[in-house]
């Protein structure tokens, strides 16, 4: 169902926030990442790591989640659809896997951060954990830098499926994105 | 250029066009990083890692 101007531009708006916030948010978690591994002020590393739990839950996992969902409503109510450009669909796969491997590292972020809070970390104490997470938000970034210039650029390729859409005699499958001027999903 | 020509040529014999050039780099990109992911955590410097 394609969505309505308006719609479309409120929905294109969403996802352009979220997406971008959640790339925000990473840089601000990389940097306490940094913090947290190389400062010699153990305050400083204590409410560095006790911040990234937090950042993570009340920013980057609501952000990741909204970035999905705006990104699959802007593409399934647009004519660029989910599956027919290889570009839209690299960003799904990207973005799925990127919001994986978010979830399955709260884990080791949380451990690290109770443990801050309990006591003073010296420099040795979980430090495979700690490089760790640098290492997350360092692939995380590339991750998310790679779905932005995806979008931005938009390469041409289209999927087998919308090869065969784009050559449906009638309908909206037979309309490029670009001849019914629909927005970047 | 070769990747349009190949495109009107599949598109002349009603097949469908295969991926392009930059698809096929990020799937080996990808797959090479997969690997490596993999590799790191089969040999316990993963997510269980505490130090």
């Amino acid at each position: 169902m394609m969505m309505a101007p308006r719609i479309r531009k409120l929905a294109l708006t969403a996802h352009v926030t979220s997406s971008v916030g959640w790339l925000g948010a990473v840089g601000g978690f990389l940097a306490l990442a940094v913090v947290g591994l190389s400062s010699e002020d153990a305050q400083k590393v204590r409410a560095a790591y006790v911040a990234m739990e937090s950042i993570t839950w009340l920013v980057i996992v609501p952000l990741s989640f909204a970035a999905l969902v705006t990104g699959l409503v802007q593409s399934l109510g647009t004519t660029w659809s989910l599956f027919r450009h290889y570009w839209v669909l690299a960003k799904l796969v990207l973005t799925l896997l990127a919001t994986g491997l978010l979830l399955l590292h709260t884990r080791p972020i949380g451990h690290l951060a109770r443990a801050a809070a309990l006591t003073a970390l010296a420099s040795t104490d979980l430090r495979r954990t700690r490089i760790q997470l640098l290492a997350d938000a360092v692939a995380a970034l590339v991750v998310l830098l790679a779905t932005t210039t995806l979008s931005v650029y938009k390469p041409r390729g289209v999927t087998p499926y919308g090869w065969r859409k784009q050559r449906e005699p009638s309908g909206a499958g037979s309309r490029s994105p670009t001849e019914s001027g629909s927005p970047s999903p | 250029m070769k990747s349009k020509t190949n495109d009107q040529a599949s598109r002349d014999r009603g097949a469908p066009p295969g991926a392009p050039r930059w698809v096929k780099v990020g799937v080996v990109i990808f797959i090479a990083l997969a690997l490596l992911f993999a590799a790191v955590h089969l040999t316990g410097h993963g997510l269980g890692g505490h130090g």
